[in-house]
């Protein structure tokens, strides 16, 4: 019996939806509000293309697919937020890793640093990173959720190494702003 | 790879693996449970199709035209005296009820049709129809919704009996024939014709028809229309039995009635209220923000005009909806849409206001990429036909356009 579309994506939900919230918590640093709207747009995002396209072969690759863009939208706003804030007179302190606190604190600023360099990258440069990378998305299947050839992802993360590798040897280390 | 080292200084190589190991190493705790319990977007739909290229209507609408252009066929078929031609005409004129399985790329359903009512039953998808008083029905199954479809130039409510009006000549050739599962041989023929299934719409379409050899009627066909992709009519049966319950129109109790009539939307907005309706990226729309509980956006614009899910605020007539999200019991305002198209929002107006930069719906492709430069790349799935909607996003700006015919015809912000 064919199961309905509906249903399909209650299967999704239950069966691949705790590999998207690790993605997202990963990316965003957090499991926060912005996590969960995360979550729940990306979802409701590959609903609505599932009912178009009825196929629901590679859900959970293009759910994570989907949240990685997501959250990378996030960390933007965040940036942007952090800006305008800034703008406002509101100072933020930064700390210099040779000399500030313990490694916990510094592994913490790296990974903001690498959060907005990644926010700075073409966004399908950054999914295709953090799919192969961060998630262990197969070469393979990361291709076949981004809409390219095989061989155009090792482009892509070629690129993606080279700007990352850049970014974080110039970045200003400025914190993203959390609410 | 220089390895990372215990005080904290990374090699240059090595401060992206450091990163990508420390992002990996991140301890996930459990999500929360309510979003374990997330509905599939039965309603809420920010994609775009044209009103009468909603999923069923343009399913069913697809079918009628071909099982007109069966006419066309039968009246045009090289090598038959015009005396034979009318006569299949006729044949398929004198019918009055029909029934047939129907495949519209990949999605099936079933079509049946009694004089002007007609029934299309697809996947969680019932349409009724009755072209004679021009009413629709649509009930969902999977969300027990019901929706009363505006009268459409276009819709599944065509009398089929009376399409057989203006035959055109149609160029046709012979084709390998078809073969049923219990044998039975239809010879086939393919060819184009123009059909005419609105008085302001005209398909031009390919079609392939088998047709019996015993009383010339069709059982088969398939077409492919540039607006509705490929269509396969099946097991067509001419005259069969049809229990009158199948047009009923009358919605069950356990159903809900989503939406609103034509008559139920509040009056316009008049100029200068639509101008205030400023749409501006990562704030808001008007005094409506983001992050507003529903109470702070009803106190702004009133109670809206239906509500569905408890979190899709709907007010067709400013052309709005308002999505809140976020844990259960604290949703606020995460996501606009002027213009929505989903089915509950097919009687509504247009949007009134235009963004901050001016892009109201109506603007060209080129008035938005002068005002917010080249959208993101697409993503996959985004594909549309050449002549057919497609969506440009803006991706800093958490901002989305769709278009059709060229023209904006929604707009989605999302905080």
């Amino acid at each position: 019996m064919q199961v309905q579309p509906a249903n399909q994506m209650q299967v999704v939900l239950r069966d691949q939806g705790h590999l998207a919230w690790g993605l997202i918590v990963r990316i965003l640093g957090d499991d926060g509000d912005d996590a969960a709207d995360c979550y729940q747009q990306s979802f409701y995002e590959l609903a609505s293309r599932q009912a178009r396209v009825n196929d629901i072969r590679h859900a959970g690759s293009l759910w994570k697919r989907i949240a990685a863009a997501r959250a990378i939208d996030t960390i933007r706003r965040r940036i942007s937020d952090r800006e305008r804030t800034r703008l406002a007179g509101d100072i933020q302190v930064v700390t210099d890793p040779k000399t500030g606190p313990a490694a916990q604190a510094q592994e913490s600023e790296l990974l903001d640093a690498f959060r907005a360099a990644l926010a700075t990258i073409p966004e399908v440069q950054a999914s295709a990173f953090l799919l192969t990378q961060v998630d262990d998305l197969s070469n393979q299947d990361a291709a076949q959720v981004l809409g390219v050839s095989v061989n155009h992802l090792g482009v892509l993360l070629h690129r993606a190494r080279v700007a990352l590798r850049t970014r974080l040897e110039s970045h200003n280390p400025v914190k993203e702003h959390r609410p | 790879m220089t390895t990372h080292k215990q005080n904290g200084e990374h090699g240059i190589s090595g401060r992206l693996e450091a990163a990508v190991s420390a992002m990996r190493s991140i301890d996930v705790a459990a999500k929360p449970d309510y979003l374990n319990r997330l509905a599939p977007p039965a309603i809420h739909r920010p994609v775009l199709t044209s009103l009468w290229r909603s999923r069923a209507a343009k399913f069913a609408g697809s079918t009628i035209a071909a099982l007109a252009l069966v006419s066309l066929f039968l009246a045009n078929r090289g090598g038959v005296t015009s005396s034979a031609f009318a006569q299949a005409a006729e044949r398929v004129k004198v019918t009055k009820t029909l029934k047939a399985l129907v495949d519209v790329d990949g999605q099936r359903g079933r079509l049946f049709v009694s004089g002007t009512r007609s029934r299309f039953e697809g996947d969680g998808v019932v349409v009724v129809a009755d072209s004679k008083s021009g009413l629709e029905v649509m009930f969902q199954s999977s969300s027990k919704l019901a929706y009363r479809l505006p009268r459409r130039a276009i819709s599944q409510a065509l009398d089929f009996y009376a399409i057989f009006r203006d035959l055109s000549k149609i160029v046709s050739k012979p084709i390998a024939e078809h073969t049923d599962a219990a044998g039975r041989r239809y010879p086939g023929a393919k060819g184009q014709a123009v059909v005419k299934i609105a008085p302001n719409a005209e398909w031009k379409i390919d079609a392939e028809v088998w047709s019996d050899p015993k009383n010339g009627l069709p059982v088969r066909l398939t077409f492919r229309a540039a607006d509705a992709g490929a269509v396969l009519v099946d097991r067509i049966e001419f005259d069969p039995m049809l229990d009158d319950s199948l047009f009923n129109m009358a919605i069950p109790p356990d159903y809900v009635v989503a939406g609103i009539t034509p008559d139920q939307l509040r009056a316009a907005l008049s100029a200068e209220e639509g101008a205030r309706l400023i749409m501006k990226p990562g704030v808001g729309v008007g005094e409506v923000k983001f992050g507003m509980t529903r109470d702070q956006i009803v106190g702004i614009l009133g109670e809206p005009e239906f509500t569905l899910h408890k979190v899709y605020l709907n007010y067709p007539s400013m052309g709005l909806q308002f999505v809140l999200q976020g844990p259960e019991g604290n949703e606020t305002l995460g996501l606009i849409i002027a213009n929505p198209w989903d089915a509950a929002s097919l009687t509504r107006r247009d949007f009134p206001g235009e963004t901050s930069k001016g892009i109201r719906i109506g603007s060209s492709v080129q008035q938005v990429h002068d005002a917010y430069g080249k959208p993101d790349p697409a993503h996959p799935g985004d594909k549309a036909p050449p002549d057919g909607p497609h969506i440009a996003r803006y991706g800093k700006q958490s901002l989305m356009f769709g278009f059709v015919d060229g023209k904006v015809a929604q707009i989605v912000m999302s905080r």
